[in-house]
């Protein structure tokens, strides 16, 4: 077997298609994108080599605003973790264990993800706005006329607002990736478990949840690079005002380099979310990685 | 520098090159099929020149714009070409639309890599010097005696960088104030002429419950064109522009702080719709089209709107936006000006050709948006224009008085400076500071 | 969790609130529907929400002839087919090599394709709009199946890598005693066991593939092989827009996929049942 899994050739054959994509789209870019970032250019002229004073800048400039735009995605990849994920897996659960309709609820979960970002950015503005917005026309008629707001345009909401429309885009994502996981994995030790009188929230516990760890790891990823990357929905439904209220990484980036003619400076704030976004899902999986050796290495001894 | 990039990606592409050529055949022989495919009689056409002559002498010039078939311009524009192609046999355009905002960033791409069509839509001043500074635009001077008669130079200031032309305008939008007829009877209120008949006007609405204005803070550029306008009618037109553009005028003008004193003024009053931080600008558009506002500060092409989407389409008229300060301004300067229109490249093969169908068609675009009522014209009017629907024709009249004309401080402003400027007017907006900071703010970044 | 929904609040209760939450789901679909039928007055204020008071047919009619669906329609069916075939044959056979082969630099390798996720694509545009050039790409459809297919990549490789995990080894140590070579493990016995890895990664390809703008506006200038998403912008004006034909162009880009996925989430399923038998 050893010798199987040691073909070197085999290595080469499997991973070439892989690397040439991944090579060609992704590193070149990223190496470009660093050159760019240590260079005084508009994007059309000649560039000036400043080194890394951009990074200087984008870390010191008050009127640019970036590192508000920084603890805003942090803000938002938290809160992915704390509600959109447990929401997914809750869900994914339930409708796992048979629930009647479970092939319908599966398919409509989903659909938010089916409709581009154009319907679901005009659906929340439907839903935002202050006049005839869905939200505030329910608030009134509860009687709450105090609590409607201009969702969109309230510096103390618009982010809230824009977080929930993500919410209820990416829970059926999620939730689509951990349905699969839980429906893939073996039914004899739940069966086994049942048997045994294991109550469900025993079952989703000690069983369901500790199997799905790979997935579980996927979903985190993607959560927290997602929310650090999140661009086409704030573009549409704040373009991160009002007053930078909204504002992420992303946003300034694409600004700067296609509207403000700092394509030096936009690169530096590209640069940036690259190594933010590696950084978290390295260590996710890292996280990940030393809980499944710790807990395989107790397994271990215990026999 | 240049070197440095160049040799990098040299570097990139022979990677490419190596690593590639297994599938490229491959790939290519894919991309002829699914155009032939697709396209029975044209040939898949090459990539690299723009301008090429097919196996029947047949010339091809490629032209992008935004006149996308949602847009009001759109017939007008198709129409510009088709007969361009019929004076012209043996000439083909190959036109490309692309929506407004996207394109921005797809044009500066291409220009970034060298791959811009002969002919492309450009927002001039401010946003297109860089295109000029690199040489990446064709100098259209050597041209543009053929059409001396039919615009104007001054018609073509904003397309002239050092002096030289680079550019042809089609249109010639000018900013008022639109207002809603019905609603001033109802309310017994006189029509603005004066900035305290105009706070008067939306007090009297703002009392009744009645939202005097619409705008969108989002879109900065809809609230840009009242407060630009606000500004110019305090300051006047060489102190507003001097000021803007770092050309020796000062931001910090009494003239600049009476303007913020003023939409701070509104805001307080609750003048504007509830809702407008968060209006998208057509959402601020069809509150004001809908009846719902009293008034609006636009650009002309707002009256095609109101012409289509308007239940009553004469309950409606527009004037010109009151005067600040009358000592230094007056009604008849106006903001607006022939701030767009299309460039051609500075490597197209025969310049001389399409130089030649740049003026020809924004000639054209320019007589069939005004006939249709979709725009303004930039050139001169010398045909029959008794059927043009009547607001237009009130702007071209209006247009035809205008002593000057300023272009939105977005145009006049660098990409820097306006993103400074919007970001500065909402802060002034949601009351984050005071009129005084803003202009002194302003002021200092202008410096 | 669900033992709190399933035992202490009737069983009904936990139907009602999955139904509610299906109705909070479809109504974007209902949404769109009547939308696409209505004028921009009713749609911006007088009647978001109710069935339209004119049936605007011919805001369909406009999409379909003024703003060309059905060609566009054809292109992003190509160019996200493509990415699909592209994204799951690499990431397949990378996750394969990743996972199971035993190699030097395996650990770096599988950080490295992490990288794929973490690029944003405005800052990756100009540098692949340059690639795209010197491989005399643009304006194919190679120039977004590329692309498309790469971005998916690094979720695709993670998603297969994942299952690969639940995949007992011991099937392949069997296969291999039976005197199966590196690739009849990968292809008999490994590849089919991941069926519903391929099938997640192909709906998430596609769905990337099928909504993405910006590339495909950026690198295509040649109407021949615009997409979808670029086809309905072209519906957009440029100081403002007539937002019923946007809505018949989204109907039309959207409910095949979604008839597409209701049918497909039955063979999702079945799949993934069979890969658990199986496993």
């Amino acid at each position: 077997m050893n010798k199987v899994r040691k073909n070197k050739l085999a290595v080469v054959v499997f991973i070439l298609p892989a690397a040439f994509l991944f090579l060609g789209i992704i590193v070149i870019p990223i190496f470009l994108s660093g050159y760019y970032s240590m260079l005084d250019w508009d994007g059309i002229s000649e560039g000036m080599f400043t080194g890394l004073k951009n990074y200087r800048e984008i870390f010191t400039s008050p009127s640019i605003g970036f590192p508000k735009s920084v603890v805003n995605v942090l803000l938002l990849a938290f809160l992915s973790l704390v509600v959109q994920l447990p929401v997914s897996l809750l869900l994914a659960i339930v409708l796992a264990n048979g629930v009647k309709g479970e092939r319908f609820f599966l398919s409509v979960f989903f659909i938010p993800n089916l409709i581009s970002t154009v319907v679901t950015g005009q659906l929340w503005m439907k839903i935002y706005n202050y006049e005839y917005g869905l939200l505030n026309l329910l608030l009134r008629a509860l009687g709450l006329d105090s609590l409607t707001r201009i969702w969109l345009g309230d510096i103390n909401t618009a982010l809230g607002a824009v977080f929930v429309a993500q919410l209820w885009q990416y829970i059926g994502y999620n939730m689509l990736l951990l349905y699969a996981g839980i429906k893939s994995q073996s039914q004899d030790v739940k069966e086994a478990a049942r048997i045994d009188g294991a109550g469900s929230v025993r079952m989703a516990f000690s069983i369901i949840i500790p199997q799905l760890k790979p997935v579980l790891e996927v979903c985190t990823i993607f959560a927290v690079v997602g929310s650090l990357k999140i661009f086409d929905l704030i573009y549409v439904l704040t373009d991160g005002g009002p007053v930078h209220a909204s504002e992420v990484p992303s946003t300034l980036m694409v600004r700067m380099i296609f509207f403000r003619n700092r394509y030096g400076l936009g690169s530096a704030m590209a640069m940036f979310i690259i190594f933010i976004c590696f950084f978290f899902a390295v260590l996710i999986r890292q996280l990940y990685r030393t809980k499944d050796k710790e807990e395989k290495h107790v397994r271990y001894h215990k026999k | 520098m240049r070197r440095k990039l160049s040799a990098m990606l040299l570097a990139v592409s022979l990677v490419f090159g190596c690593t590639g050529c297994g599938s490229e055949p491959n790939q290519r022989k894919e991309a002829e099929q699914s155009g032939a495919e697709q396209d029975g009689t044209e040939e898949a056409e090459s990539q690299e020149d723009a301008v090429q002559s097919a196996s029947d002498g047949e010339k091809v010039i490629t032209m992008w714009s935004v006149a996308t078939e949602g847009s009001a311009t759109a017939n007008g524009v198709a129409k510009a070409i088709e007969t361009y192609e019929s004076n012209h046999p043996g000439v083909r355009i190959k036109h490309e639309t692309f929506e407004n905002e996207a394109y921005k960033t797809k044009i500066r791409t291409a220009i970034a890599a060298n791959e811009v069509p002969d002919i492309f839509f450009a927002w001039f001043g401010a946003w297109s010097e860089p295109f000029v500074d690199a040489e990446k635009v064709l100098n259209l001077d050597d041209y543009y005696a053929d059409f001396s008669e039919e615009i104007t130079q001054e018609t073509l200031s904003y397309a002239t960088f050092d002096g030289s032309l680079y550019g042809v305008p089609s249109s010639t939008p000018i900013s008022v104030l639109y207002y809603n007829k019905a609603l001033f009877e109802e309310y017994g209120v006189k029509v603005p002429a004066t900035a305290d008949e105009f706070l008067q006007a939306c007090q009297t609405f703002t009392d009744n419950g009645v939202p005097a204005l619409s705008t969108s803070v989002k879109e900065n550029w809809v609230l840009a064109m009242l407060f630009d306008a606000l500004q110019l009618h305090a300051t006047g037109p060489e102190d507003a522009a001097k000021a803007v553009t770092r050309n020796g005028g000062d931001y910090n003008d009494p003239g600049f702080l009476q303007a913020a004193q003023m939409l701070r003024d509104l805001i307080d009053m609750g003048a504007f719709i509830e809702g407008v931080t968060g209006f998208s600008g057509d959402e601020a558009n069809q509150a004001f089209i809908d009846g719902k506002t009293a008034m609006y500060v636009q650009g002309s092409w707002l009256a095609g709107s109101i012409q289509n989407g308007a239940e009553n389409p004469d309950d409606f008229d527009l004037v010109p936006v009151p005067v600040l300060n009358p000592e230094r301004a007056s009604e008849h300067d106006f903001m607006g000006g022939a701030a767009e229109g299309f460039m051609v490249a500075a490597d197209v093969e025969d310049p001389a050709v399409v130089a030649n169908a740049v003026f020809e068609i924004s000639r054209s675009i320019s007589e069939n948006c005004y006939l249709d009522g979709s725009a303004l014209p930039a050139w001169k009017v010398n045909y029959d224009d008794s059927q043009v629907p009547p607001m237009i024709r009130k702007l071209a009249a209006y247009s035809a008085e205008a002593t000057s004309y300023t272009v939105w401080f977005n145009v006049l402003m660098t990409a820097d400076d306006t993103e400074e400027y919007f970001d500065l007017t909402d802060q002034l907006f949601v009351g984050n500071i005071t009129p005084e900071q803003y202009v002194e703010s302003l002021a200092d970044y202008l410096k | 969790m669900s033992d709190i929904i399933k035992n202490k609040i009737p069983r009904f209760v936990r139907s009602m609130l999955l139904l509610l939450w299906a109705v909070i789901q479809l109504f974007p679909v209902y949404w769109l529907f009547t939308f696409s039928l209505k004028s921009n007055r009713e749609i911006f204020g007088e009647n978001v929400i109710g069935l339209p008071r004119e049936w605007l047919w011919e805001n369909y009619e406009k999409a379909l002839t003024v703003g060309h669906m059905l060609k566009y329609f054809m292109n992003s069916l190509i160019i996200a087919g493509g990415s699909i075939l592209v994204t799951t044959v690499a990431a397949l056979m990378a996750a394969y090599a990743l996972g199971r082969l035993i190699w030097k630099g395996r650990n770096l390798a599988n950080a490295l394709f992490m990288l794929g996720l973490t690029i944003p694509i405005h800052a990756a545009m100009l540098p692949i709009f340059l690639i795209m050039k010197n491989m005399r790409l643009l304006n194919t459809y190679q120039s977004l199946i590329l692309p498309y297919a790469a971005f998916s990549l690094a979720m695709a490789i993670l998603v297969s890598g994942s299952f690969l995990q639940s995949i007992p080894e011991e099937l392949e140590e069997s296969a291999c005693i039976d005197g199966c070579g590196t690739y009849g493990i990968f292809f008999r016995v490994t590849l089919p066991l991941m069926k519903p890895a391929f099938s997640t990664v192909a709906i998430f390809t596609f769905l990337n593939a099928w909504n993405e703008f910006m590339f495909a506006i950026v690198f295509v200038s040649d109407s021949r092989y615009k997409t979808l998403p670029v086809g309905i912008q072209e519906l957009f004006g440029q100081y403002m827009s007539d937002w019923g034909p946007v809505g018949a162009a989204l109907v039309i880009a959207t409910f095949p996929t979604l008839l597409l996925y209701c049918f497909m989430s039955g063979k999702i399923q079945e799949s993934m049942i069979m890969g658990a038998v199986k496993g």
